[in-house]
């Protein structure tokens, strides 16, 4: 608002001189008393501005010992998990088949003392019939042919066989 | 006038950007030039010395905590005037001094002219005195009625004869809104005082 809006408010009429004598009376009768101990108002506000200074400066402190040390020790632990897992757990001298794709075919076998399972892998061209049960394994099956005492497995059609034993 | 006030105001300026730097003595040198007027502001509005003190503390404090992000878009004490204003008129609302008829007995205890005290010479005499703080008494019941925007604002305008758009500024409201204000709390008090004012 510019001054002449100032006095065009003021001069209002109904307002005019009414409200210059509420306003002289005022100024008059309605006077604060002056800030009582002006040298101690300073030095509190400066002794509460010091210390308001020295929360500040202590604050990126305590911010350093929270988030960035809470990830330094999270990646500390989760190095030495892994060191761990590296070197003290012992590897499995099977776990390089772990990845190979193998198909279970279906199997059958006559006699129930002896229980056989039979792999197929086609990425490695290669099934294998596991058999548990047998004491000894006939020497004309490894050739190809029918077992002797024919005890009801049937191994014809193999390419390929290997008795894995397990062990 | 106007010179001195600019004047004034760069000098403000130069203690403000001294501040930013951390230098307290030159907050020092602030609190010096506009202690008196914030406290007296203050105490107009809520009538106790104790009260006025400690909001004047907490106003001067909020200033130097929030100085960083001072512009220079207004004046210093225009902006310190807000801070203030702001922080009373919270401390009024939570103490729930809203005007209309609410009268708050502690004003009685800040009648007593500070300097009477320390000035014997000065001191008016007896019926004299008796006088003033019977009109003292009447105009601060008067003020009670106000709400606190309204006290803020006949406090600006007739006690420390601040132009509309400052105090506007210090509201955060529109010049409009403060002569609104104003004339709602003239008729307040002129219908509260007019025998007093039209006696003397």
């Amino acid at each position: 608002m510019k001054p002449f809006e100032d006095k065009a408010f003021e001069n209002v009429p109904e307002q005019d001189e009414a409200a210059l004598q509420l306003g002289s009376f005022l100024r008059e009768n309605y006077k604060a008393p002056p800030l009582p101990n002006p040298d101690f108002f300073n030095h509190q506000l400066m002794q509460r501005i010091e210390a308001e200074k020295r929360t500040v400066e202590k604050k990126p402190t305590r911010f350093f010992w929270r988030l960035p040390r809470l990830a330094w020790a999270g990646g500390f632990c989760m190095g030495m998990v892994a060191l761990i897992y590296g070197f003290a757990v012992p590897k499995s001298p099977y776990s390089s088949n772990v990845g190979s794709v193998a198909e279970i075919l279906n199997t059958q076998i006559d006699d129930p003392a002896i229980t056989s399972t039979l792999f197929h892998s086609n990425d490695h061209k290669l099934t294998v019939l596991w058999l548990e049960g047998w004491d000894s394994l006939p020497v004309n099956t490894l050739e190809g042919g029918k077992p002797e005492n024919d005890r009801g497995a049937s191994l014809e059609g193999f390419d390929y066989f290997r008795e894995e034993t397990g062990s | 006038m106007v010179e001195d006030r600019r004047i004034r105001e760069a000098a403000d300026m130069e203690l403000v950007s001294r501040c930013q730097r951390g230098d307290t003595q030159a907050f020092n040198e602030l609190v010096n030039q506009y202690r008196g007027k914030v406290y007296a502001m203050i105490y107009n509005m809520i009538h106790n010395e104790q009260d006025a003190w400690d909001l004047t503390q907490d106003g001067f404090l909020k200033a130097w905590k929030s100085m960083g992000r001072f512009q220079g878009q207004s004046a210093f004490y225009t902006w310190l005037y807000r801070i203030v204003m702001n922080s009373t008129i919270d401390w009024m609302r939570q103490r729930k001094i809203a005007g209309e008829g609410e009268f708050d007995e502690e004003c009685s205890l800040g009648q007593v002219d500070a300097r009477a005290t320390t000035v014997p010479h000065s001191d008016p005499l007896p019926f004299q005195k008796m006088e003033r703080d019977e009109i003292r008494k009447r105009i601060d019941a008067a003020v009670d009625q106000l709400s606190p925007e309204h006290r803020a604002v006949i406090v600006m305008r007739e006690m420390d004869g601040m132009p509309y758009d400052e105090i506007a500024a210090v509201l955060d409201c529109s010049t409009g809104t403060v002569m609104s204000r104003l004339f709602y709390a003239r008729k307040k008090l002129q219908s509260a005082l007019r025998d007093l004012y039209e006696a003397i």
